[in-house]
């Protein structure tokens, strides 16, 4: 398999000195102000190949999309001029665009640019003014009603701003590869914004955990059943002895505690990475299925992409490649990867 | 420990996968290559990573404060998050929030806000469920007038208007587990609305 031959580094092997950077005087070994440093560098600045980039921004492009036509249907109910905040107090630094531009026509027109933009993440052209144009009109959206968002709304939010800093400091021909690579090859390109996603993902479970903990449902295995018996969450059939069963309950409630305790940990460490992603994904899409959470599921889902190893992300890519050969007229989405932008 | 693949010894062997190496290593661009550019982007880091750090630490005093100062820069950016759901516990009242509408030549209906089925339904309906969610609380008692304005202009009918709205909460709590209790809803008005009907 491709995935042994790459390069498997131990923790021993970080405390390394890099090859070729021994100079005069660095015999006594580094300092520790240059251990950092270095650490740092290779934390943030080591490159990576596209391909986890690439699915990503494929991922957020098309998660985008997805979320701006769920709200079509209620743009005018909850954000217009006419609908159910038609009057809306912004906080301090905030920067919405509606919050200068009231019309029904600046909103629509905001939504028809956002969705444009999506489908240009995801076609790989002119990126690098497309995302920071999907955030901004995503953003101002959200900001028109905060009182219909949840947390997967936060992502929906996020994922575009961190996309965004990226492209723009990027390479245009790094960040407009399609499903295909470069001919099949996947460029090297930074992975600082990936360092970021992790981070993020990193921050959400232990505050998710901690604030659980404060809970006596959470203590005594209840949490699950409660969160089961609320009729308006519901989403698909779940059997009455789940619902309703104790000891099933505590066993939901006190794995989902410790999965989610348990996550950060096992995606930072190279062994346990690859049990991590299937344990997230996992919770959230049981989540999914039986809750009506949004786009939880799907913004949670994006971060995880992000602690993908660029063989898992490129095999991942080249089975959207393969469907791509069978839409009529296409040989693939392989010629997609070289975008205007790129050339 | 590392996350998402092997952290290997330096930039200088950039990790790939073998089975599509590129033929040669390139520049990742000017900025980032260049020593004034790596500093702009790891000022960056630290600066967002400082953001998710001190925003999401557990509520505390010490938190309260980390957010008053991050607030400008977080809400500018539109990086406020929170990431505590079904806590401290998962709430245990089911919410539905109707309106009984009347119409000026008598008539009366009932309003329910848009549903939706459970497979791309869901990703429209959970919205209207947060909305019915927070107007049924008396702390958000500043949305009931415009929810009620709303659906007086949706249930309008020509030469028909509508005179009164009421909100009704219609509620039940989950019987606690292995109770044996059966669950049971509840309809408890909590706004009216009245409105001219124009002649």
């Amino acid at each position: 398999m491709a995935e042994s031959l790459e390069p498997d580094t131990t923790i021993a092997d970080e405390a390394a000195p890099e090859a070729g950077s021994a100079r005069a005087g660095e015999s006594r070994g580094p300092g520790v102000a240059r251990r950092v440093a270095r650490a740092w560098s290779r934390f943030w600045f080591t490159p990576m190949e596209s391909s986890v980039f690439t699915l990503w921004r494929l991922a957020i492009g098309v998660t985008s999309l997805a979320w701006l036509l769920s709200i079509v249907w209620d743009l005018n109910s909850f954000f217009g001029s006419e609908g159910l905040r038609p009057v809306t107090t912004y906080a301090d630094n905030r920067i919405g665009l509606f919050q200068w531009f009231t019309s029904d026509r600046v909103l629509w027109a905001t939504w028809w640019a956002s969705v444009a933009m999506a489908v240009l993440v995801i076609a790989g052209r002119l990126v690098r003014i497309a995302a920071p144009l999907l955030f901004y009109g995503i953003m101002s959206i959200e900001l028109d009603n905060l009182s219909v968002l949840n947390a997967g709304d936060d992502l929906i939010r996020l994922w575009p701003l961190y996309l965004s800093m990226f492209v723009l400091l990027t390479p245009a021909a790094l960040v407009s590869l399609g499903p295909g690579g470069r001919d099949g090859t996947w460029p090297l390109a930074p992975r600082w914004i990936l360092r970021l996603a992790q981070v993020q993902m990193t921050v959400i479970y232990p505050a998710s955990v901690i604030a659980k903990l404060k809970g006596n449902t959470w203590w005594e295995g209840d949490a699950s059943l409660y969160a089961l018996g609320l009729v308006d969450f519901q989403r698909f059939p779940v059997p009455q002895f789940l619902r309703e069963n104790q000891i099933i309950g505590a066993a939901m409630t006190w794995s989902t505690l410790l999965i989610e305790a348990a996550l950060p940990l096992l995606l930072w460490n190279r062994r346990t990475r690859r049990v991590g992603i299937v344990l997230g994904v996992g919770l959230h899409l049981g989540f999914d299925y039986t809750m009506r959470l949004g786009f939880f599921a799907w913004g949670m889902t994006i971060g995880y992409i992000a602690f993908l190893r660029p063989s898992e992300a490129a095999r991942i890519l080249s089975w959207f490649s393969a469907l791509g050969r069978f839409v009529p007229g296409r040989s693939g989405l392989r010629e997609a990867s070289v975008a205007p932008e790129a050339a | 420990m590392d996350a998402g693949d092997d952290t290997i010894a330096g930039a200088a062997e950039p990790e790939v996968a073998a089975a599509a190496a590129p033929e040669s290593p390139e520049p990742m661009g000017v900025f980032q290559d260049s020593r004034v550019g790596r500093a702009v982007i790891s000022g960056l880091m630290a600066l967002l990573v400082t953001v998710l750090v001190g925003w999401n630490i557990p509520a505390s005093g010490v938190r309260d404060e980390l957010r008053s100062d991050l607030r400008p820069l977080v809400n500018t950016l539109g990086m406020n998050q929170g990431w505590e759901v079904f806590s401290p516990n998962p709430s245990t009242t089911s919410i539905n929030v109707v309106a009984d509408v009347t119409f000026a030549n008598g008539d009366r209906e009932r309003f329910e806000f848009p549903g939706g089925e459970p497979v791309l339904g869901a990703l429209r309906q959970y919205r209207w469920r947060k909305w019915e969610r927070r107007i049924r609380l008396e702390k958000h008692r500043r949305l009931w007038r415009p929810t009620t304005d709303w659906i007086a202009r949706e249930m309008a009918q020509p030469g028909n208007p509508v005179v009164t709205v009421i909100l009704v909460r219609d509620w039940s709590r989950t019987p606690a587990p292995g109770s044996g209790d059966d669950r049971t809803w509840q309809e408890v008005e909590f706004f009216t609305a009245e409105y001219e009907a124009e002649p």
